[in-house]
């Protein structure tokens, strides 16, 4: 068998330069930096909301600072009792309203995670919910998206935060299409 | 098991809740290009790693949410599933037949129904601590077979199954006879970065006189002679000219059961998780076996032949993040013994011990486009004598380098060893992870064994003069592989 020669590792540089020069879309952005009040929870077994996993926050938060928008997260300690209140998504988005602290638009984004079955060696969870994105002064007429999502996780120890991690990509993807669309009219 | 679901459900079924039906599933499919023409898997099986060592596999099951769980809340819920499975993909098994596929589960669950946090299930119970990737294997797995009704309380720190059932359905399906059985699984988080687990289950096959599906054994048999498929010849030179007097079979009863355990640990440092299985299982005895003498059919009974296999399985699986974000490993090591108590005279899959270690690293070149490289060696060695042949002209070779024509041992050793290497580029859409899902893989992949064609073959192995394709000596076994696998 011949060995390795400088054509091989060239074609190889280029195989992985077209790899890397892939075209990307550039996202579309706001026609000037506006303050975006973002909530996030997520719903489960248990009896209240929790905060996002990390995961899923950050890759809002990146979604709305690459259209020029200004995230502004509220804490899960300001959210967790009235989201826990308040279940449904009219009484959230109008409750952030409420409580945006001066920003011009609020994103809501309300997640839930169940167990559903093992298969194959993973267990399967379904994540579903809504991303909201609106302007504060009209929490009736936001955009909204879902999100339905199966997730197999590997572990029986891992619960809601890492279905909801699992699924990081799903979100982001509709948070990203849901900005864009808002931004198209809106921005 | 039908009228049971179908209350459960006629119970839960009130407030209107729309219905919600989902499918959910898997597959593993692809192309693999076989240097050697063989049958395009790269060694025996997934003691090398499941990698390129399995074939094209699909599941699909209907997941129905008769009345949907509500978040934040202790409501009834109850779901039904419906699984099939099978490895009829285009014409790989079966000729492409729908038959190659198998309705494997079908149970239907209720949830927070007289106990909160319990949820009952009736129909198929199968149910597992984790699993073991790189090789496909779940030592810790309890009821695969046993269709019943159990119920699971689970709370944050703990989960509790107890299930009662038949195993008969599964065990013998073509001779179906009730195996009762009860089990238990248990698992314990007792640390963010510790859990424990453990349970078994018990099968019992009753006596059942008159039942020609029920455990007996046929007496008078010797076991050297059935295992050679001689035991009805034996028994007739042994009685010339009595036929009619070819024993009865006497009644007994049957039983078996497994253990399992299991012990997690992660989330500090580079360690992702890591999972430790081990079972001990009796294996359930056979009920019957065929020998044809003089034209005609003889069914013996063998319970007592096959009573004394058991099986022990030792597993671990680490993951590991090395890089976070440009490199990941995962590995693996398995440790198998089977033993059988009645036979110490003929090599067997049951009688032989077996231990692998299989290691995957995954560099990260971009979110979706990986690079995996895994590598396997394993040792598989025969309890009772020579089980594997080392050379294409070894077919009269046996212990010692003797022909031995009326003995039990096939090939001229008694241990295999393999070693397995697989690399390549891996399209993972969904982002980084090992076992990140789907995957699109493009892997090249190579074997040696010092077994002669140690791959699932149709090559010619007689040595006859007569033979008109020849015969190869062959260690090497190189593999081409397209394929994909998805949870969905």
């Amino acid at each position: 068998m011949r060995g390795w020669t400088r054509r091989d590792a060239l074609w190889g540089g280029v195989a992985l330069a077209t790899v890397g020069c892939m075209p990307k879309t550039p996202p579309l952005t706001a026609s000037s930096p506006m303050k975006v009040v973002l909530a996030g929870v997520l719903a489960g077994k248990k009896a209240k909301v929790r905060a996002l996993p990390e995961g899923v926050q950050r890759r809002l938060e990146k979604a709305l600072s690459a259209r020029k928008l200004t995230p502004s997260v509220l804490a899960m300690d300001a959210l967790k009792e009235p989201l826990s209140k308040r279940r449904e998504t009219p009484q959230r988005l109008a409750w952030l309203a409420d409580n945006a602290g001066g920003a011009e638009a609020m994103m809501l984004v309300e997640l839930e995670a169940f167990y559903d079955t093992q298969i194959q060696g993973r267990m399967r969870w379904t994540v579903r919910g809504t991303v909201s994105i609106g302007e504060v002064g009209a929490p009736g007429a936001a955009l909204q998206r879902s999100v339905d999502t199966a997730v197999f996780l590997q572990f029986l120890h891992q619960a809601e935060a890492e279905a909801a991690t699992e699924a990081a990509t799903t979100i982001e993807r509709a948070a990203n299409r849901l900005l864009d669309d808002w931004l198209r009219v809106d921005g | 098991m039908l009228l049971s679901s179908l209350l459960l459900s006629a119970v839960l079924t009130g407030p209107a809740h729309a219905g919600r039906a989902q499918v959910t599933g898997y597959l593993r499919a692809g192309a693999r290009p076989d240097f050697q023409g063989a049958g395009a898997t790269l060694g025996y099986w997934n003691l090398y790693g499941r990698l390129m060592n399995e074939g094209p596999y699909a599941m699909i099951e209907l997941d129905y949410d008769i009345i949907e769980r509500e978040p934040m809340s202790k409501e009834p819920w109850t779901d039904l599933h419906f699984r099939v499975e099978g490895g009829a993909i285009s014409r790989a098994s079966s000729d492409g037949s729908l038959g190659g596929f198998l309705t494997s589960q079908l149970y239907v669950r209720g949830g927070n129904v007289l106990l909160p946090d319990v949820t009952w299930q009736v129909g198929t119970l199968d149910r597992f601590l984790g699993d073991l990737g790189l090789y496909d294997m779940r030592p810790a797995q309890i009821f695969f077979e046993t269709v019943g009704a159990s119920a699971l309380w689970e709370r944050p720190r703990f989960e509790w199954l107890v299930g009662f059932g038949d195993s008969g359905f599964f065990v013998n399906p073509q001779a179906y006879s009730t195996i009762l059985t009860p089990g238990t699984l248990f698992r314990v988080k007792v640390l963010d970065q510790l859990e424990v687990g453990g349970g078994g289950m018990y099968r019992y096959e009753p006596e059942g006189q008159g039942n020609v599906n029920a455990p007996h054994q046929t007496p008078g048999l010797d076991y050297e002679s059935w295992i050679r498929g001689e035991a009805v010849q034996t028994w007739m030179q042994q009685n010339p000219n009595r036929a009619i007097d070819f024993p009865n079979p006497e009644s007994t009863d049957a039983k078996s059961g497994k253990l399992v355990g299991y012990l997690g640990t992660g989330g500090y440092g580079p360690v992702i998780w890591n999972n430790l299985f081990v079972s001990w299982e009796k294996v359930h005895p056979q009920t019957t076996s065929t020998e044809w003498y003089e034209g005609s059919e003889y069914t013996l009974y063998v319970h007592d032949f096959t009573d004394q296999r058991t099986v022990f399985l030792v597993g671990d699986e680490l993951q590991l993040r090395v890089i976070p974000g440009r490199f990941d490993i995962a590995w693996g090591g398995l440790y198998g013994r089977h033993k059988d108590g009645d036979n110490a005279i003929a090599p067997t899959d049951h009688a032989r011990t077996y231990m692998s270690t299989v290691w995957r690293g995954q560099v990260y070149i971009t979110d979706t486009v990986h690079w995996l490289t895994e590598t396997s060696i394993a040792k598989e060695v025969s309890e009772n004598g020579n089980m594997y042949r080392e050379h294409y002209d070894s077919l009269f070779a046996n212990t010692g380098g003797r022909p031995d024509t009326r003995g039990l041992e096939n090939g001229d050793t008694d241990t295999r060893y393999t070693w397995q290497g697989k690399a390549g580029v891996v399209l993972n859409p969904l982002g980084k992870g090992i076992y990140s899902r789907p995957s699109l893989r493009f892997l090249y992949g190579a074997q040696y064994s010092n077994q002669n064609n140690a791959f699932g073959n149709s090559f010619v192995e007689t040595i006859d003069q007569y033979n008109a394709f020849g015969n190869v000596e062959r260690h090497w076994h190189h593999v081409l592989s397209l394929e994909t696998e998805a949870w969905f």
